[in-house]
């Protein structure tokens, strides 16, 4: 059984709703270089005719 | 000839003109075979009413769909009235259900299977139908309409249609008892290619459909004598309200079936089948079974009892079955995957049906005496079409009873319960304000009321898409799509990286989807009397098909005939008759045709079934053309009639109209060697023709057919000069004098002669009108010419209907006459070719169409088009592209030149659409390109209206596989 | 998020793949987004019935149809609003267990990537074809309402981030875009769902009283169906109070909602920018809650631009636009997920009741503007009568 804090912050203090500094930037460029290589592949295969 | 686009019209009209049809039926009538009112409500969706296409055991495609309608239904004094047989349900497979090939068949929602049939067949004779009658067969429920006549040589044939109670009907046939049988055919003598008319004209007194046969007697305009009518019946059905039970057996061994054995003991003949106890000491039954396979004649009353062992006591029917491995795609036994018949391993299979329900035509549903069933076969195969279930007493629904349950249906893990249940609210006075179906899974209909506020008279309706919806629809529907109520309909495109493209749009038709604008401003349409005073309607129409978006180039391409004008009158245009028809809205006049016969000898027609782009995108190539631009001869179709395969063929029109007729034929079907069917061994309707050497599955081998074909046509804008002219008469003629020779009124003859003005003689004839060619008008080319004098831009040509008066010759003369000829450029307008086609019946001139030559190209720089221009150098119409992105078409309209205003059409594309496909104004063409789409057009109709995402299925139109293929006509 | 965290992040990080955890880290979370995803909508790819999608589909249809609209899709249930109700319910009943949370925190990854991947979704050339007179109307209404909104925030002392995120959602007549702002606005998650909810409510409202406010202007259909989809909250409520108008309004109420979709990112777009620069000037002033935290312009706002324009200048074509877009439902669906989950009942009410008033008073203003901006272009000739 898990035991359950906040809905968000775990024991050792780890609130995943938060989002700043560094963990923000990255999390941010994870979230942009991911879309840009799918929106780029999903128009270039539909460009080469894939579907 | 067979056009009932005078019908339409008439109807059409009507509905306009009111805004509330009449109820079909007051209440008290019998209301079998009758469609539900005029302005009914369709509905095409409700979950609990499935549409589902499955394979049966030999692997064949069924689609099965259910409905619920309501039809003969009155509102008064805040009571809605239902007579009995007013409410039913009923579940349609396509083609039909047979015992032995596990056909699915839905029962109120169950995916059941039909496993039996008792079938008989019923005959009538010396009924007589008036024209447009709905004659009750005997007390059958069944009804016989004479839909339509018209004449060929003056001569009357006609149309007729056998309705079963539910409103369906596969095909309206001709008969006639004035001309020759179709045997005839065999006689002709012809050479192949374009050779001269043929003075014969086929239509027999016999129509042979397969287990239906209708023999005239006599039949004239206004009425028709049958000697006898017979048509399949179904007398009892058997189901399985689940899938079988399939056991793998070895030969002399024993399997369990639940607390059962079930024994298979090898005999010469069969499997001695036995059910014992589960300790196999109680014999429970036994019984010799044969192993059951595809063959068809199984299905007989003397065969049947031999492949199966039904023990109703215990629940069963044990079949065994053979089947191949290669027919593992069906929904039968989808888990069967070994050996079939499993002699390899010296296993068989046993199939035990369960959950069964029998069912009996005219007795009460087994789950709830208030609905009687119906079971409706098909006519050509006997076998089981379609179920009804119907209200068997009258009932009434008012405010206080305002629901009304449908028949209990079967359930395998839930209680029995209604399947649908109906309410009927807010009843005042004579209007009903909220209507609406609930189904089983207590999900509800939109109110079937579509103006709350106003109410509607009756309570009639229609919900679920099932094809019996087209033949109950043949008087309304074109009324139906041509309602402007919700504005002009137009069904957005579904946008994909292959759009199609089309190099050349003769023989297509418009896209499924293309906006329907039922009235277009510079599109005439009107009644004019012809020389005889009779009325007769005469139509423009534009289409466009085969157009689409070249999404790479950023443009939209309309390809060679892609762009056509068409004018149509409600039939064809016949000479010496000063018929009028539109030419680019222009009262015209025909004067003359030219036309011949096409014939082609030996040769092969593959089963029009490879549709190599598969994406409605079609591929011509196995049909085989008849002359250039003229049509295409298609199979469609085929079944097997006791085994042996019936073909079905039809033509297709430059236009990409379907001809009317379906071409039926089957070989060596002999009642006299103890076949159920029979079916014509040639076909010939009128002047076309087909003598079939081979008739197989998978193609035919045709040894002569022979279709009409129209050369030229002459006509003249300026109208006729009837004049009476005795010996000796001059009379001005244009820039001509004709002079009345010699009249001879006995021999129905007048020798006239044309001068210039200076009095030389130019040209001289004798028009004489002698019996035999009497006999062969209006539509015998040489018959005709023989009767018109014609010199540069004039003709004079003898009235053959009163040629003389008072010792005078009547004629009627024409003036500046031009010359239409197929496959030349248009006079005012070369950017368009002249196409005229013919009639497929005769020979006379049917259809003028006008279509580019040259692939149009439209994009952002040349928005722009204009359609064919007139002696004015006005352009009839003109395609406006008004927001274009490159790949869709966000707005587009139709614009026309009236009285100096332009007037255009509302945005066609209202949803972004990705082709210019458009049907605009009404005449037969259009009509029969709205035929092939009429239930996914309906279906969307109500999308539309409400603005809803949903989706719909596709049941018919979906191809043009030569009609929606539920109603061949 | 504690000095511990910050410091434990900068001393394990490697590259920016750190900020996504290792797998094992991740699994349970994401799991559990994933099946409230799955479970929420009918995700493309997954074969899945038993989703709430199709239990208010049902109920829909058990209810029948409120002026030809369903129900459900009136009260907004669409596929970010019902993962989001699923995490709620699961948070709020089960809890959310520690494993999850790491996992979790992928939302913060996915959405500047569904962001960015709806960019796409607003062509401007789609709305050309309504020409130049209701495409001014639309952008007018848009600016126009976040500005009031924003102010009306101001003045009854709304925390600016809620305030915010109600413009945000008023503007667009989108209650998604309220989920839009809050990567950007910084926005808590309780402010997100109440503001929404709130829009939401209000929307049946406006939904209710357009139709008879139209009916005393005498508004002709095709305008009134311009009107209701500027005047009223969502699609779903604006085709419904169209088509309670009639059937032609509510035909023109679709033909109109694509000139409010395709200019919805200048919405969310003004909005930040607004709060923005306003925290650049009033970096001091702690009552100033909006876009804390973002120093300067985001450079995935700036990727989502740049393919706004290009999108705009048809570079992708639409079976590719359908491709992006059913990635941006799977995307939504998961951060949905674990936004419900982070949510407590008290949470969604903490923002009190004065979003609603907010909303209230700027949406019957808004409506009153709409209504007397189409009444004044067709008598003045500038919409057809």
């Amino acid at each position: 059984m898990h035991r359950t804090t906040t809905h968000t912050t775990t024991e050792d203090g780890f609130d995943y709703m938060a989002n700043t500094g560094q963990a923000e930037k990255d999390r941010d460029a994870c979230g942009m270089l991911l879309a840009v290589a799918i929106i780029a592949a999903l128009t270039f295969f539909q460009y080469l005719g894939l579907y | 000839m067979r056009n009932r686009f005078i019908l339409w019209s008439i109807l059409f009209l009507l509905l306009m003109g009111l805004p509330i049809g009449v109820p079909a039926a007051a209440a008290g009538h019998d209301v079998h075979g009758l469609p539900p009112a005029d302005d009914m409500v369709f509905l095409p969706h409700l979950p609990g009413l499935r549409n589902k296409a499955l394979r049966n055991d030999n692997g064949q495609k069924r689609m099965l769909s259910e409905a619920v309608a309501l039809r003969g239904s009155s509102v008064q004094d805040g009571k809605a009235s239902v007579p009995p047989g007013g409410f039913f349900y009923l579940s349609e497979v396509s083609g039909d259900a047979a015992p032995f090939a596990g056909d699915p068949f839905l029962l109120l929602g169950e995916q059941a299977y039909l496993v039996d049939l008792e079938t008989g067949s019923h005959e009538t004779k010396g009924l007589s139908v008036k024209l447009r009658q709905k004659a009750p067969v005997d007390d059958t429920g069944y009804r016989v309409w004479f839909d339509y006549a018209t004449d060929h040589y003056e001569k009357p044939y006609g149309e007729i249609a056998l309705i079963a109670p539910s409103g369906g009907w596969p095909l309206e046939m001709p008969v006639s008892s004035a001309f020759e049988g179709r045997d005839q055919a065999r006689a002709l003598q012809v050479g192949e290619g374009f050779v001269p008319q043929i003075k014969h004209f086929f239509l027999d007194r016999e129509y042979l459909y397969g287990a239906t046969r209708v023999v005239t007697r006599h039949l004239d305009f206004d009425r028709v004598d049958f000697e006898s009518i017979r048509f399949p019946v179904i007398r009892s059905a058997t189901f399985s309200m689940t899938r079988p039970v399939i056991l793998d057996i070895r030969q002399e061994d024993y399997r369990y079936y639940f607390n059962k054995r079930i024994y298979a003991f090898r005999r010469p003949d069969g499997f001695l089948v036995r059910v014992t106890d589960f300790f196999g000491d109680v014999v429970l039954a036994e019984k010799l079974v044969r192993p059951a396979t595809a063959q068809g004649y199984k299905t007989m009353a003397s065969e049947r009892d031999q492949y199966q062992l039904t023990i109703p006591e215990l629940d069963m029917r044990i079949e065994i079955k053979i089947e191949p491995a290669l027919a593992r795609n069906s929904d039968f036994a989808p888990w069967a995957a070994s050996k079939a018949h499993g002699f390899g391993e010296g296993t068989l299979r046993l199939v035990v049906w369960r959950n069964l329900v029998t069912v009996r035509q005219g007795e009460p549903w087994p789950l709830d005496p208030r609905y009687v069933v119906g079971l409706e076969p098909n006519l050509m195969t006997g076998m089981l079409q379609r179920l009804v279930l119907e209200n068997a007493e009258p009932f009434s629904l008012d405010n206080e009873t305002g629901s009304i349950a449908g028949p209990v249906k079967w359930s395998d893990w839930w209680f029995n319960r209604p399947a649908f249940t109906l309410t009927a609210g807010d009843l005042d006075g004579p209007a009903c304000h909220n209507l609406y179906l609930r189904d089983y899974y207590l999900v509800r209909t939109d109110n079937m009321v579509f103006w709350p506020k106003e109410g509607r008279r009756n309570i009639d309706f229609f919900v679920g898409l099932s094809p019996v919806l087209e033949p109950i629809l043949e008087s309304t529907f074109l009324s139906r799509l041509a309602d402007p109520s919700f504005g002009t309909v137009v069904e957005g495109s579904h946008f994909s990286s292959y759009p199609k493209a089309i190099s050349d749009g003769s023989f297509y038709e418009p896209d499924h989807s293309a906006p329907f604008v039922p009235r277009f401003p510079g599109l005439k349409r009107k009644i004019y009397r012809n020389g005889k005073g009779e009325r007769l309607l005469a139509a423009e129409s534009v289409f466009i098909r085969g157009s689409y978006v070249d999404y790479r180039n950023g443009r939209i391409v309309i390809p060679p005939a892609g762009l056509c004008y068409s004018s149509r009158n409600a039939r064809n245009v016949r000479p010496l008759a000063e018929e009028s028809f539109h030419l680019l809205g222009k009262r015209a006049y025909l004067v003359g045709f030219d036309s011949s016969t096409f014939v082609r000898k030996n040769f092969q027609l593959d089963f029009w079934k490879n549709q190599p782009m598969g994406d409605d995108n079609l591929m011509y190539w196995q049909d085989q053309l008849l002359g250039v631009r003229n049509k295409a001869l298609r199979f469609t179709g085929h079944h097997y009639l006791d085994d042996r395969p019936e073909a079905e063929l039809s033509l297709m029109k430059y236009s990409g109209n379907r001809w009317g007729s379906h071409f039926f034929m089957a070989q060596g079907l002999a009642p006299d060697a103890g076949n159920r069917y029979r079916m014509p061994e040639v076909f010939a309707e009128g002047a076309t023709w087909i003598v079939p050497e081979f008739i197989g599955t998978q193609f035919v081998r045709i040894k002569e057919f022979g279709t009409p074909t129209i050369n030229s046509i002459s006509f003249t804008y300026d109208k006729p000069a009837d004049c009476a002219m005795a010996a000796g008469e001059e009379v001005p003629l244009g820039g001509y004098v004709v002079r009345c020779e010699r009249t001879e009124a006995a021999a129905g003859a007048v020798t006239l002669s044309l001068l210039d003005r200076e009095g030389k003689v130019l040209a001289s004839k004798e028009l004489a009108l002698t019996p035999e060619r009497a006999r062969l008008l209006p539509q015998d080319r040489d018959a005709v010419r023989a009767l018109q004098l014609a010199y540069a831009d004039v003709v004079v040509e003898l009235d053959p209907r009163q040629p003389f008066s008072a010792g005078k010759a009547n004629l009627h003369a024409y003036t500046g006459v031009q010359l239409l000829e197929r496959d030349t450029p248009f006079e005012f307008d070369p950017r368009f070719m002249v196409r005229p086609d013919v009639c497929g019946h005769c020979y006379q001139f049917n259809e003028l169409l006008l279509d580019n030559p040259e692939a149009i190209v439209l994009d952002r720089a040349h928005p722009t088009y204009d359609g064919p221009k007139g002696e004015d150098g006005q352009p009839l119409f003109r395609i406006v592209i008004d927001s274009f992105d490159g790949e869709m078409i966000h707005a587009w309209h139709m614009e026309t030149t009236e009285d100096g205003e332009t007037r255009r059409s509302e945005n066609l594309a209202f949803q972004p659409r990705d082709n210019l496909d458009v049907l605009l104004g009404v005449t037969g063409t259009t009509e029969g390109f709205l035929r092939l789409s009429m239930l996914p057009r309906l279906a969307f109709m109500e999308q539309w209206r409400t603005w809803s995402r949903g989706g719909y299925a596709k049941l018919s139109g979906a191809v043009n596989t030569g009609g929606s293929a539920h109603i061949r006509r | 998020m504690t000095p511990h965290d910050v410091s434990a992040y900068g001393r394990t990080r490697k590259s920016i793949l750190s900020s996504l955890y290792g797998y094992g880290e991740i699994l349970p979370g994401l799991l559990a987004m994933l099946f409230i995803g799955i479970f929420a909508n009918n995700l493309p790819g997954v074969p899945n019935p038993f989703t709430l999608e199709n239990l208010f589909a049902w109920l829909d249809g058990v209810v029948g149809p409120l002026h030809h609209t369903p129900l459900f899709q009136i009260l907004n249930s669409n596929f970010v609003w019902n993962p989001l109700l699923l995490g709620l319910l699961v948070g709020n009943v089960f809890g959310v267990p520690d494993s999850w949370k790491r996992g979790l925190s992928l939302i913060h990854m996915l959405m500047p990537l569904g962001i960015i991947l709806l960019a796409p979704h607003f062509p401007i050339g789609h709305a050309f074809k309504l020409g130049l007179v209701p495409m001014l109307l639309c952008v007018a209404a848009l600016l126009g309402t976040a500005g009031l909104t924003l102010l009306l925030a101001r003045l009854c002392k709304v925390d600016d981030r809620h305030g915010a995120v109600i413009a945000g959602g008023l503007c667009t007549g989108d209650p998604h875009a309220c989920a839009i702002l809050m990567p950007l606005i910084k926005a808590k998650g309780g402010q997100v769902v109440n503001a929404a909810a709130g829009l939401v409510v209000f929307g049946l409202v406006a939904m209710a009283a357009m139709p008879v406010l139209a009916g005393w202007l005498g508004l002709p259909e095709q305008a009134f169906g311009l009107a209701a989809v500027l005047g009223v909250g969502n699609g779903a409520q604006a085709t419904s109070a169209a088509f309670a108008y009639g059937y032609e309004a509510g035909r023109y109420a679709g033909w109109f909602d694509v000139g409010r979709l395709v200019i919805m990112p200048a919405g969310f777009l003004s909005v930040f920018s607004v709060m923005f620069v306003r925290k650049l000037r009033h970096q001091a002033d702690p009552d100033v809650r909006a876009t804390r935290g973002i120093d300067r312009f985001p450079v995935w706002l700036g990727v989502f631009v740049v393919c706004w324009l290009l999108a705009c200048l048809h570079l992708f074509h639409e079976p590719a636009r359908h491709a992006m877009f059913v990635m941006v439902k799977w995307t939504f669906s998961l951060a949905a997920a674990s936004l419900g989950l982070s949510l407590s009942w008290r949470d969604v009410l903490a923002p009190g009741p004065r979003g609603l008033a907010v909303i209230a008073m700027a949406g019957i203003i808004r409506m009153a503007a709409v209504l007397a901006m189409v009444a004044i272009c067709i008598k003045t000739g500038l919409l057809p009568q």
